[in-house]
């Protein structure tokens, strides 16, 4: 299925769609920059408060936030219980977060996909405005696909720790505590395969409605032709993200992190982390891309 | 016994554990370390035997069908008095789970909470047939005048059984009996689980005759344990043959007749006696120094045999080294079946039980925890032999302390907890625990006078230890390991009372020190440091008009500085002792050039104003910087900054935003 469709031009004549062959995350600094900036903010909007409330805590300590992660947690424990107050709200506040990730998150999803998708009628790359005006028209259907595919999750989740339960429970007196658990971690296992295909479906019917300007729903159909191809690339994606943390993990472990430049390091390689792991995840958008 | 309520207070910990808790190794647990533990009261004499108070010989039959054991056997008991008795007190601790009539059982019993955890199906209960004395002129039956409760009271626990005759001190008598001990389903320490029975309280047993001839019985409490004589136990179990017995004491006769599983055990200098049979268990025997462990465990738990073995191999020696050595030939370690859990983490003479599922994390200790806590029974509980229902600090309060202390020597300060740079010591949740508990009793309050559980395990278990911890944090290992070993040695097998221990720890710490700890136990003691305030200014001559040789001079900072101007500073720190107890503290000092002063104040007053001199402004002031004083109320008064300074959390904030960033691009917008 490498037959492009890139006839579409927006009736605005704004920005139109790219040739296939220029279609790549390399190509699209843009598309990365968009998802570096909403994670970002995101985070930002979430971490700047925790870290005036640590400040106020660790503020009369000469090491600062040392201090907390001093051997034997006394000092930790002790912050805890004095700002718990004061840390609850930061829960709910992270979790809001998450909440717009989610429903908010369609926005920069379809500038993402926009910005791989379309370049400006004189061949040079989508500028942001353009972008987010392609992503605010895509809102509407990239959310409905979110919502269907949150269900779906939700209840593949549901149905497999209910499944694993069972089994555990039927199975305890027969195999013993430890066997029937292993059975029923098992079951949970084949739970996380499926939850992963939805997720990564829900991927590929995001961007089929993001780059169709009209029937999403030709999208899903296309879709179900790409993710008997596409699990292998996804997957790999998935890997590789995890090997970048665990290579940033590596880098950052011997450095000292109480030394100026040492703490400067790290937030390099982290930021480095994040934006390679942006990188991933727009080429894996950029190949879907290409199949539509 | 274990407590849950530290537990509780830590699960934000123990979530933190689980949700990170990444694919280590199983066998990353250090070795025993080389040094030997410091002990200065190793010359203390060790008594080799108790007292020989009361033998039991006991035949104990389990009908598989209706969990009913079928007992029958003789006590020989001896008036250690110095007067003569004319009753005797008989503890029927299975009636508890008769009916909810019970103190156990009764709604709103203390320690119970609302939810009252009555036998979920099946009571508990046993009935004593026959209760003979044995006379010159032939046995009398004493049962049909005992006196199962009082008046006013509808508890079958504790039983007064009148004698024909008084009891001479030193004369024996023999009593045999006759009794049908009907197991409950499975209710914290006792009962049963499908073929799973573990017989705790199984039998009529004698309370205590103190010296001056008052029995010292009690019903069974939620929150109580045991009081009991010393004395020799010969009891012959015998069950289905497919099942494997564990019981107190060395097995000294087996065999299979008739499809049944019959077994002697023998054992004496003990006060109780507990044993389980299932059929499902694998046991897994090893020889740590003099003594033979058997651990029994379900299918499947073989890794964490291995954890208690582990733990065992450094308990031993280094109990042995604190407080005597371990006395018997044999241990019995019982890991239940998960949904046999409620008989888990108990101890008896020579007998242990632990717990926990499975999937317990590798850098969750909690299996470590419960196997020394329930060994270190043996000594706290089994070897010393308190009062625990009067005094349960004496049992799991220095228990827990000793339970501590062994972790943090044998783990280090991931005792709790050891994830990467998460390293949560007991001592720190045994400490932060108790901030709230200390205001409501003392710590040495009797088991049944604590108003909730949940007060009755902070402070007996974990303020206890927290505050046997600040003595060895303020004081020093060596004095803290003397006292407790030399106060273990000397009272074994001699169930000390508070009197008894505050009479060995004086002759270590010196009166105050004393005083102190006396406060901290018995009158809800607290403390509290703070730096209420700071000042640091250049050295100099102080400003204003001076009448110097007869000219009015004025001197200050429109008049420029004292001559030479000097880079010396000068300042103090204001600190405050908040609270009942008092300990010496170190106030340290940090100064704008890094450089670090230390000032020792003696904790006496109620607060101080110390100077100092530097070179360099004052930037930070904290009173006991590496929390010595564990107890301390709040730390985070114990720090100050100079004006204008200010400690750093951009390390901390930036590893928060980088987590948040990778948990957004795993979710993906
Ligand atoms: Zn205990």
């Amino acid at each position: 299925m490498n037959k492009p469709f890139f006839k579409e031009v927006e009736s605005e004549g704004l920005y139109v769609r790219r040739p296939m062959e220029r279609i790549s995350a390399m190509r699209s600094v843009r598309a990365v920059a968009w998802l570096w900036l909403w994670e970002t903010a995101i985070a930002l909007a979430v971490v700047a408060p925790i870290a005036v409330a640590l400040r106020s805590v660790v503020g009369a300590t000469p090491d600062g936030d040392a201090i907390l992660w001093q051997p034997g947690a006394l000092f930790l424990g002790d912050a805890l219980m004095h700002q718990l107050a004061a840390i609850r709200p930061l829960f709910t506040l992270a979790a809001l977060a998450l909440g717009v990730n989610a429903i908010a998150g369609a926005f920069p999803f379809g500038a993402i996909v926009a910005s791989l998708a379309f370049e400006m009628p004189d061949g040079r790359a989508l500028r942001f405005d353009a972008a987010a005006l392609a992503a605010a028209r895509r809102f509407g259907r990239l959310l409905f696909v979110r919502l269907v595919a949150f269900f779906a999750i939700l209840v593949a989740a549901l149905l497999a720790m209910r499944a694993a339960a069972a089994a555990r429970e039927s199975l305890e007196s027969s195999m013993g505590a430890a066997a029937s658990d292993i059975f029923a971690i098992g079951v949970m296992i084949l739970g996380a395969v499926v939850v992963s295909v939805l997720v990564m479906a829900t991927d590929i019917v995001s961007v089929g409605a993001a780059v169709e300007d009209h029937r999403w729903w030709t999208a899903f159909r296309r879709s179900a032709v790409i993710y008997s191809h596409a699990y292998r690339a996804w997957f790999a994606q998935f890997a590789v993200g995890g090997f970048l943390v665990a290579l940033g993990l590596l880098c950052t472990e011997h450095i000292p992190e109480s030394h100026k430049w040492g703490f400067v390091a790290i937030a390099v390689i982290h930021q480095a982390v994040i934006v390679a792991r942006a990188c991933l995840r727009v080429s894996w958008l950029a190949m879907l891309v290409q199949r539509f | 016994m274990i407590d849950t309520a530290p537990v509780r207070i830590s699960s934000f910990f123990l979530f933190v554990a689980i949700a990170t808790q990444t694919a280590c190794g199983l066998s990353r647990l250090p070795a025993p370390p080389s040094s030997e533990p410091i002990v200065s009261s190793a010359n203390t004499p060790l008594r080799s035997e108790p007292a020989r108070v009361v033998d039991y010989t006991l035949k104990a039959s389990l009908d598989e069908e209706t969990h009913t054991i079928h007992g029958d056997g003789t006590i020989v008991w001896r008036n250690t008095s110095s007067v003569a008795v004319s009753e005797v007190w008989v503890h029927l601790y299975l009636n508890a789970f008769k009916n909810e009539s019970s103190q156990f059982l009764r709604p709103g019993a203390r320690g119970r909470g609302n939810g009252v955890t009555a036998p979920s199906h099946t009571w508990g209960a046993i009935d004593v047939r026959r209760f003979a004395l044995r006379e010159p002129g032939g046995s009398v039956d004493l049962w049909p005048r005992a006196e199962l409760s009082r008046p006013n009271d509808t508890d079958e626990s504790d039983a007064r059984v009148a004698l024909p005759r008084p009891v001479e001190p030193n004369e024996s008598i023999t009593i045999d009996m006759v009794w049908d001990s009907k197991l409950p389903a499975i209710v914290e320490r006792t009962g049963f689980d499908e073929s799973y029975n573990f017989a705790g309280q199984w039998f009529p047993k004698l309370a205590r005759l103190d010296p001056d001839g008052t029995w010292a019985h009690f019903p069974f409490f939620p929150l109580s344990e045991f009081y009991a004589d010393f004395g020799h136990f010969d009891v012959t179990i015998d069950v289905d043959q497919k099942a494997t017995i564990g019981a107190t004491g060395t097995r000294v006769d087996a065999r299979v007749e008739n499809g049944r599983r019959i077994e002697r055990y023998e054992q004496s200098h003990v006060h109780d006696f507990a044993w389980v049979s299932w059929d499902k268990f694998v046991a897994t025997d090893e020889q740590i120094g003099k003594v033979r462990v058997r651990v029994l465990a379900p299918r499947g738990f073989g890794h964490l045999v291995e954890r208690e073995l582990a733990t065992l191999r450094f308990a031993l020696p280094h109990y042995g080294a604190l407080y005597g050595e371990y006395p018997y030939d044999v241990l019995t370690v019982v890991h239940p079946p998960p949904s046999a859990g409620e008989s888990g983490g108990m101890e008896y003479p020579t007998l242990i039980t632990t717990g926990g599922s499975w999937h317990t994390p590798p850098s969750f200790h909690s299996i470590e925890a419960v196997t020394i806590h329930e060994f270190g029974h043996q000594y706290f509980y089994g070897l010393l032999a308190s009062n625990e229902h009067k005094w349960p600090f004496l049992d799991e309060g220095l228990n827990s302390y000793a339970e501590g202390e062994a972790l943090h020597r044998w783990l280090g300060n991931g005792s709790l907890v050891a994830l990467g740079p998460l390293q949560i010591d007991f001592a720190s949740v045994f400490a932060l625990s108790t901030r709230t508990a200390v205001f409501n009793e003392p710590v040495a309050t009797s088991a049944g006078a604590f108003q909730t559980g949940s007060d009755y395990g902070t402070l007996v278990y974990a303020r206890t230890a927290a505050i046997f911890e600040t003595l060895r944090r303020v004081y020093g290992d060596a004095l803290v390991a003397a006292a407790l070993g030399d106060y273990a040695r000397r009272f074994r097998f001699l169930h000390p009372t508070p009197a008894d221990f505050f009479a060995v720890l004086s002759g270590h710490y010196p009166p105050e020190t004393i005083a102190t700890l006396h406060t901290a136990l018995f009158e809800k003691g607290w403390v509290d440091f703070a730096i209420t305030d700071t000042s640091s200014h250049k050295q100099r001559e102080p400003f204003g008009m001076f009448d110097r040789n007869g000219t009015r001079v004025t001197v200050g900072a429109d008049a420029g500085l004292a001559d030479p101007p000097s880079e010396a500073h000068t300042g103090w720190v204001n600190v405050v002792r908040r609270g009942t107890l008092s300990f010496p503290v170190t106030i340290r000092l940090t100064f704008d050039d890094k450089s670090t002063q230390d000032i020792a104040w003696d904790g006496r007053d109620d607060h101080t104003r110390l100077a100092f001199n530097s070179t360099s402004p004052l930037a930070f002031a904290v009173v006991d910087p590496d929390g010595r004083v564990i107890i301390d109320q709040d730390f985070t008064n114990n720090r100050a900054a100079n004006s204008g300074h200010r400690g750093s959390a951009r390390r901390s904030s930036e590893a928060l935003f980088y987590a948040f960033q990778l948990a957004l691009s795993v979710v993906g917008p």
